[in-house]
């Protein structure tokens, strides 16, 4: 029982960071229908910059830093690769942002010293509390409270702005867009950089959960979010908050108890990736339309 | 025996009934016309007997054989050519790419061999070229060959997407408008291709299409549909004088001639309304035993 | 432009292709003896840099051209899912590392020879993208990039760290004697290469390669001309398969061993750059492009120390997406008038390319 509550808490925690960057992934698919493979670079990159403003300013303005330059580079992806490629097949567009995505990683290698562990301390040291032997760091309780607090802006600027109304109507029908009196790149430059904003706070947060290397969102957290994503119904914000609880769950379940089974301690090193791969294909095959369906 | 028999088919999409009970026969050598207003379900019936629908009710029987459950391709390889309203062409390869590739099941080696590249592959392609451009000369379009599909106009694509449905070997060619997108005397010299088509190369025809003229021309037999109903059906003069027809369809001025050409059926059926559909619907005529024995 | 009358499929072909009338030296606008004087000293120029030079330096030259030789092959593999069949793999290292693991378990654990190992590395390839393939049929686009994206990190977290493999400690995979040389051991790379590019070649001026094509186009179009789509999907699928699986397991026997640290995602992604920038459907700009693309950051290093490499994928990075922007077609396009005047042909880029090769207007 213990053992169960714990691995619960923990899945909660783990999926905080995910679901924080499948709701950047969720905005620009809804915004412009591509999957936006430099999400995760977002983070890494803005992990950086804090890291690097870190030199000379305190954490907490060093970590504002790292956010505006997340917030910027969300901007210029949609200013030089997106835009452009406004009309292009969506693979295509896909493709560019991968192609992003490792130049910001070699990049971060070349230009920032090599690919050695950096360290970025934690906006809040020490750990929060403690459930059977599970110790959260404060840090978690930290990236936990964005998640709340976005996805709750998030929600506010949906249902209550007008722009965020006029925002969601062209989401659903791409036509409306103009009609509603917002420019399309003005909408796609608006999306772009909140996603800019939500990798830059997921990579500033995450980044002093642990030591970090180049393109440490990337590698930790932008499978899993899209998968979140997926499961959540790619098109749905709060689906993206459950779908990142669910890979959270799924990490921590197989962790803590697939483990446990001889057979596959013995055998299947990482079986979380093996959970999340048929988690995916699963719900791919079997609901296309994820955990909340439609646009939301 | 019978090319063509589509027995009682009927199809649902949802709550609208697109086709129901439904029955043509096309026997060999035959041209067949299949007309009605936009919207009665003439595509519809083509999807159905090539089998990119599957029917809730009816067989399709092809040459004898029922396929009603079987594959696109494998019917198109056992003889069905079609046409598309929208022009079926692969518009990125070249005429002759296509004339070629639509020869797909008729080509004698197997793909390992064609890979590997043995002696009679290089014999079997030169075949094939030579085959496709026999038939190009027999549709005058020999020298568009080399020409890519995509920059060709319309008219010429349809005539290429006719002599590549030639190119697969069919025994029935189903021409969906064939006619759309040419003026008269195009539309004439097309009448004059397909009865050349048949005399020479003994095809049976089963064509969707619009342009009255070309329809009393050419047909042998000429099935009316309204609201995915049989309306009427007989020779094309019977047909175009048929009353219920004239209403469904072509309209007052119908009775003037040749000048209803191209008859654009979107007031009429709109205007006539309920009118147009009430005789269709409770007192819908059997199938008359036109050719006695050969019910089957 | 002035070639309008050359038949498709002329450009950027090396090969002499007899069963295309009319491009012989009979031709108009055929080269005269000065032309073909000019090719044979290309040729030879070409032959010379390729096969000749490595076995002149030193031997690692040889040992760093070899890994260029192969990632050009798993290039190609790509090429055939992006490129012919539009589909898209971004766990290619996955398929990689499948057909590296199994050779090399083969020789080491199994006690097979080397040329043993190079059928059932193939054939692994092949089983395990033909999976993939079965996935695709259901899903499609976006969301099977996702799932070869999974099944990628999946391959180099759980199955390459079985216990069969080493459990991440890898498995070792010596060559055998007769390639124990990296010279050796180049000359067979390029002769697989060289195999690869044939066969790639057949298959795209085949009945496959046309059907694979026309279900890319157009599924419904495909299936009326009596093509069976589905099957044709997995035939490209498995095709790609053999050829990234017999990268592989050249790989594994290039390095002695092979590890999962070797196989992560960064090598997918330079894998789908290579072919995109490349010019997918382009076999020439493909294996051009992924050489030079390997081999320059590998000789600035030697010059300007270890962060060169890293920038020069940087750079490769922002390449692939101002090529995406600006020139569709790659590399293949940008160098098609070389590859047509080697070809026999004129040096001239010409626009009647067929629509298995060269698609310079297809993007995927």
């Amino acid at each position: 029982m213990d053992q169960l509550i714990a691995t619960i808490v923990l899945g909660l925690f783990f999926g905080a960071p995910y679901a924080l960057l499948a709701l950047g992934i969720v905005l620009v698919y809804k915004g412009s229908r591509v999957f936006n493979f430099a999400q995760g670079e977002f983070g890494t990159v803005a992990a950086f910059a804090a890291y690097i403003a870190n030199f000379w300013l305190p954490v907490l303005v060093a970590a504002l830093v790292g956010i505006l330059v997340g917030i910027a580079m969300g901007l210029g992806v949609e200013r030089f690769v997106a835009r452009p490629l406004a009309n292009a097949p969506k693979v295509i567009m896909l493709v560019a942002t991968a192609a992003v995505a490792t130049g910001a990683i070699a990049l971060q290698v070349g230009a920032g010293g090599g690919p050695q562990l950096r360290t970025f301390e934690p906006l809040v040291a020490g750990n929060a509390f403690v459930v059977f032997n599970v110790a959260i760091e404060w840090q978690r309780v930290l990236v936990m409270l964005a998640l709340g607090l976005f996805a709750l802006l998030l929600y506010l600027f949906f249902s209550r702005t007008d722009l965020g109304l006029a925002v969601m109507a062209a989401s659903q029908e791409p036509v409306a867009t103009d009609l509603v009196g917002i420019g399309t790149r003005r909408m796609s430059s608006l999306v772009w950089g909140m996603a800019g904003l939500l990798g830059g706070v997921t990579g500033v947060l995450f980044a002093g959960l642990q030591p970090f290397t180049p393109g440490v969102v990337t590698q930790s957290l932008l499978v899993f979010a899209f998968v979140a994503a997926v499961v959540g119904g790619m098109t749905s914000l709060p689906g993206a908050v459950i779908g990142g609880v669910v890979l959270g769950l799924v990490q921590s379940f197989s962790a803590s108890y697939l483990t446990r089974v001889e057979v596959v301690a013995e055998n299947l090193p990482n079986v979380e990736w093996l959970a999340v791969f048929v988690l995916l294909v699963a719900v791919l095959a079997l609901r296309p339309s994820g955990l909340l369906g439609k646009e939301a | 025996m019978a090319v063509l028999d589509v027995d009682s088919v009927s199809i649902r999409f949802g709550g609208l009934q697109a086709l129901s009970d439904v029955s043509v026969r096309v026997q060999e050598w035959e041209i067949v016309g299949l007309i009605g207003p936009n919207g009665a379900g003439k595509t519809t019936l083509f999807n159905c007997i090539t089998g990119f629908y599957r029917p809730n009710e009816g067989r399709v029987r092809f040459l004898g054989r029922d396929v009603t459950d079987v594959p696109i391709h494998e019917r198109a390889a056992s003889g069905m050519g079609r046409t598309f309203q929208q022009v079926g062409l692969v518009k990125g390869a070249t005429v002759i790419e296509n004339l070629i590739t639509a020869q797909h099941a008729k080509v004698a080696y197997d793909d390992l061999s064609g890979i590997v590249g043995t002696p009679a592959v290089w014999r079997h392609e030169r075949e094939l070229r030579d085959r496709a451009m026999q038939i190009l000369e027999l549709v005058d379009l020999a020298d568009l060959a080399d020409r890519r599909v995509a920059g060709l106009p319309y008219g010429t694509m349809k005539n290429v997407e006719m002599a590549a449905v030639l190119a697969t070997d069919p025994e029935i060619l189903m021409l969906d408008e064939p006619s759309s997108g040419m003026g008269p005397e195009e539309a004439h010299e097309l009448g004059d291709t397909l009865l050349r088509l048949r005399r020479e190369l003994g095809l049976t025809i089963l064509m969707i299409e619009h342009h009255v003229p070309l329809v009393v021309r050419v047909c042998d037999h000429v099935y009316c549909l309204n609201f995915g109903q049989l309306l009427t059906e007989g020779p094309p003069e019977d047909v175009r004088n048929h009353p219920e027809v004239v209403t469904a369809y072509l309209g007052e001025e119908a009775e003037e001639g040749d000048a209803l050409a191209p008859a654009p059926p979107t007031s009429a059926p709109a205007a006539e309304g309920g009118g147009g559909d009430a005789p269709a619907g409770p007192g819908r005529r059997r199938r008359r035993p036109l050719r006695a024995g050969e019910a089957g | 432009m002035a070639v309008v009358e050359a038949p498709p499929g002329a450009a950027g072909d090396d090969r002499p292709d007899p069963e295309r009338p009319g491009t012989g030296t009979g031709a108009g606008g055929g080269p005269g003896g000065g032309g073909w004087a000019a090719r044979g000293l290309a040729w030879a120029g070409l032959a010379f840099v390729v096969v000749v030079l490595p076995l002149l330096l030193p031997q690692f030259h040889a040992f760093r051209w070899s890994e260029a030789v192969i990632l050009a092959i798993a290039a190609l593999s790509l090429n055939v899912l992006i490129g012919h069949a539009g589909q898209i793999s971004l766990g290619h290292q996955g398929f990689f590392g499948v057909g590296a693991f199994f050779a090399a378990y083969t020789v080491t654990v199994g006690g097979q020879s080397f040329w043993v190992a190079l059928v059932s590395g193939a054939l692994t390839g092949a089983v395990a993208s033909l999976l993939m393939g079965v996935v695709a049929l259901r899903i499609k686009g976006l969301y099977l990039a996702l799932v070869t994206l999974a099944y990628g990190r999946l391959a180099q977290e759980t199955l390459f760290n079985l216990p069969m493999f080493g459990r991440g400690a890898g498995v070792e995979a010596p060559r055998p004697d007769i390639l124990q040389t990296n010279r050796a051991f180049y000359l067979f790379c390029l002769l697989m290469l060289g195999v690869v590019l044939y066969l790639d070649w057949r298959f795209t001026r085949s009945k496959a390669g046309r059907a694979v094509s026309a279900a890319r186009e157009n599924e419904q179009v495909a299936s009326s001309y009596g093509i069976p789509v589905a099957r044709y999907k997995l035939l490209a699928f498995v095709l790609s398969g053999v050829f990234v699986g017999l990268a592989g397991t050249l790989y594994a026997f290039w390095n002695q061993r092979v590890a999962s640290q070797d196989l992560d995602f960064e090598l997918a992604l330079f894998l789908v750059i290579a072919t995109v920038v490349g010019g997918v459907r382009s076999r020439i700009g493909v294996v051009v492009f992924t050489t030079l693309f390997h081999l320059i950051p590998d000789y600035l290093s030697d010059t300007f120390g270890t962060s060169a490499p890293f920038l020069s994928l940087a750079a490769g990075a922002f390449l692939l997406v101002a090529i995406l922007v600006y020139a569709p077609g790659g590399v293949g396009q940008i160098i098609r008038p070389i590859t047509r005047w080697m070809g026999g042909g004129p040096f001239a880029r010409g626009d009647d390319e067929g629509f298995v090769e060269e698609g310079v207007r297809g993007r995927p």
